[in-house]
């Protein structure tokens, strides 16, 4: 229920404890789950245009229920599970793109509106469904770094989190994540 | 590209962006041979050194852009024998619009209920939950017309309801104890019969429960959340007719939170969190209205925090929070147990308890059967007899109140010493302005505003307190000092503040619980 950030080793010891089938102990992770997702969405919260907040709501309450639906794939630590409420962001952030483009490719009938996502800003012209199949490419060539641009642009980490989670110095992500969104950049034509 | 050449990319990358880029293009000629990997350096350079803020910002500060579908692409289109009109409401899962069947020349809702790529299976179950759900006859539930299916995209078509929902009656505050009685009734039963055939509605909230126009309660969207939900799980946020955004997490039960199997004793926490709602106006774990408007980020940081009360902690009394009889307040506690076990086991042992509490004795809106929630609830301002007689007293020792300050304050003229003079004055003003203003105030939340009123009453209380002994000691005091002098006028006075002591006393306090308490209760039945 506080904002501090969780110690790793008892969050650690908790998901142990749940896999173990302890109830009070999925419950006492519960909050922790939900402020990993709520980070995780911070920088949307952030930005407090009207109406966002309620939207990043709805997202970080379908990741969790995401993440409860899946919880036979286990959490071992806390890094697998930030690996994890990331990968649950991808696939519902690609899910809707996949569904609003499904709308967009729809057919002569279609009447495009102009002013559709007008608050947002021209770096958020990406295609998330153009972008998690070049993700799927770059995984094919370097899964290292697959994983670290979705924990990255999904999972909403800094370079230190992403160090942190992935066990390598920040120096090390710093140089990576330079490499990686420089060559999905040429991928999405965005260079 | 193999992960040898990736690599060596990657290597070569990082030099170059060490180098001043006039000697780039010769550097790399020199330092590799292969030309495809020499392309991709130069390619990924030029690209790092493109201006933007590429991916710098999490994907998640965009999703609005990546949200429900836009509502004019389906307007003016025709699915099956529907044609699409306008858009009524829209939600995170997309879009309900009101269109018209050219057949029956009617107006129904619809609702775009796939997700762009629904697998056969998610198909197969939505087909049942539509039949199951249409199979539903019940007064007190949106009818469900018909399933349509266009490519990809299935629709679900239902009753076009026209009125408002729970959630936009929660605005006004808190249901007087006659209403709340009706509408919890009218809700347990319309979720009772649900349950009878076997399906629970999974998503219950103030957003998809409508009064409509006509006064009747209709429970909407059953057969929707489980329909486009996997199946372990609960609730995904669905869309409303009156168009709240949804995705607040506080009407989950804890088993649902847990992502424990889901049955009708579900639905009755939700019944139970709603019913907590309307008596108090106030959530139980805390969360903020769904939809609530403008963008609070506490709205969001709360999310979590509810999930995790609703799980471990009981909600604040109910008895402190609302007007309700204390039966009441046991039935909606028990519907809130963590416990699946320990609640009514299904809509229809609710109702049974909510119509075994007693009926508001004088409430024009409870004569007639509440059964089906048909009736139009009378407005907030028809007061029951007691309420009035509490208006009545306000509003007296409003008007006794002031009308004492013009004698008082002639007369004290002749009051020597002048500093007393003044304290009597200044201190019978405050009584006066301070004493007015709040009953005034309280009346005009009774007559206006009546679900606000326990709160507004635990505020002004302090005051009411204050005001009545300042008057009486002014009116005390004044007395005594004015005794030689103008004993007749001292007499008066004295009158006056015991008549008023009494009043505060005795008066007072019993018009407040007549008000209170609903008629059976005070008579001890």
């Amino acid at each position: 229920m506080s904002d501090q950030t969780p110690d790793p080793a008892r969050v650690t010891a908790l998901i142990a404890d749940a896999r173990a089938g302890k109830a009070e102990a999925l419950d006492a992770l519960l909050p922790i789950v939900y402020a990993e997702l709520r980070r995780v969405a911070g920088a949307y919260v952030r930005r407090e245009r009207p109406g966002q907040t309620l939207q990043a709501t709805g997202l970080v309450h379908e990741a969790y229920l995401r993440l409860m639906r899946d919880r036979n794939v286990q959490w071992q630590n806390k890094a697998h599970f930030c690996a994890i409420a990331a990968n649950a962001m991808r696939q519902i952030l690609v899910e809707r793109a996949r569904a609003r483009n499904a709308i967009k490719r729809g057919g002569a009938w279609a009447r495009m509106t102009l002013n559709e996502g007008t608050a947002a800003a021209p770096e958020a012209a990406v295609d998330v469904e153009v972008l998690d199949q070049a993700l799927a490419r770059l995984a094919e060539r370097d899964p290292d770094q697959a994983r670290l641009v979705e924990l990255r642009y999904f999972g909403g980490l800094t370079i230190e989190e992403t160090a942190d989670v992935l066990g390598v110095s920040p120096a090390t992500v710093k140089r990576s994540w330079m490499v990686a969104r420089a060559w999905l950049k040429k991928e999405l034509g965005g260079a | 590209m193999t992960r040898e050449q990736w690599a060596r990319v990657n290597a070569l990358f990082h030099d170059g962006l060490a180098r001043p880029p006039a000697e780039r293009a010769s550097w790399l000629a020199a330092a590799t041979s292969d030309p495809a990997i020499a392309r991709e350096v130069q390619a990924l350079i030029a690209a790092h050194e493109s201006d933007g803020a590429f991916l710098e910002s999490p994907a998640v500060a965009f999703a609005e852009t990546t949200a429900a579908p836009s509502a004019p692409l389906l307007i003016g289109r025709i699915i099956g024998p529907y044609e699409i009109e306008r858009e009524i409401g829209r939600g995170g899962m997309g879009v309900v619009y009101l269109a018209r069947d050219t057949r029956l020349g009617r107006a129904v809702a619809l609702k775009a209920v796939s997700r762009g790529g629904t697998d056969a299976i998610g198909r197969a179950r939505l087909q049942r939950e539509a039949r199951a759900a249409a199979s539903l006859a019940h007064p007190g539930i949106a009818t469900v017309y018909a399933l349509e299916e266009d490519g990809d995209d299935c629709y679900l078509i239902t009753e076009y309801l026209q009125g408002r929902t729970l959630r936009e009656e929660l605005g006004d505050g808190p249901l007087p104890y006659g209403r709340w009685r009706l509408v919890a009734i009218a809700i347990a039963e319309a979720v009772g019969a649900a349950h009878a055939q076997g399906l629970v509605h999974r998503d219950l909230k103030p957003e998809n429960v409508m009064r409509t126009e006509g006064g009747a309660i209709k429970v909407l969207d059953f057969g929707l959340a489980r329909a486009t939900t996997p199946p372990a799980t609960g609730i995904v946020p669905t869309i409303t007719q009156a168009g709240a955004l949804v995705g607040t997490p506080g009407y989950m039960a804890p088993e649902q939170i847990r992502g424990q199997p889901l049955d009708p004793r579900t639905d009755v926490f939700a019944v139970g969190v709603l019913l907590y709602e309307l008596a108090s106006g106030v959530h139980p774990f805390g969360a903020g209205p769904g939809s609530g408007g403008a963008a609070d980020a506490g709205g969001m940081v709360a999310a979590g925090d509810v999930l995790a009360r609703i799980v471990a902690e009981d909600p604040p009394p109910l008895e402190t929070r609302s007007m309700l009889p204390p039966a009441a307040v046991a039935v909606v506690a028990r519907a809130l147990a963590k416990n699946p076990e320990a609640r009514f086991a299904d809509g229809r042992e609710l109702a049974d308890a909510l119509r075994a509490l007693p009926a508001p004795a004088q409430t024009p809106s409870t004569s007639g059967t509440p059964a089906s929630g048909e009736r139009p609830i009378a407005g907030s301002h028809d007061l029951r007899v007691q309420e009035r007689w509490w208006v009545v007293h306000q509003a007296s020792i409003a008007a006794f109140f002031t009308l004492v300050l013009v004698p008082a304050w002639l007369l004290w003229r002749d009051v020597e010493p002048k500093y007393l003079r003044l304290a009597l004055r200044l201190v019978l003003l405050f009584s006066v302005a301070a004493g007015v203003s709040v009953r005034l105030h309280l009346w005009f939340v009774a007559r206006y505003r009546v679900g606000a009123l326990a709160r507004e009453r635990r505020v002004a209380w302090p005051w009411l307190v204050a005001t009545n002994i300042s008057f009486i000691g002014a009116l005390a005091v004044s007395a005594f000092v004015l005794l030689d002098t103008h004993a007749a006028t001292a007499s008066v006075f004295f009158g006056l503040a015991v008549v008023h002591a009494v009043v505060s006393l005795m008066v007072e306090p019993a018009t407040n619980r007549a008000f209170t308490v609903p008629p059976d209760d005070a008579d001890g039945v």
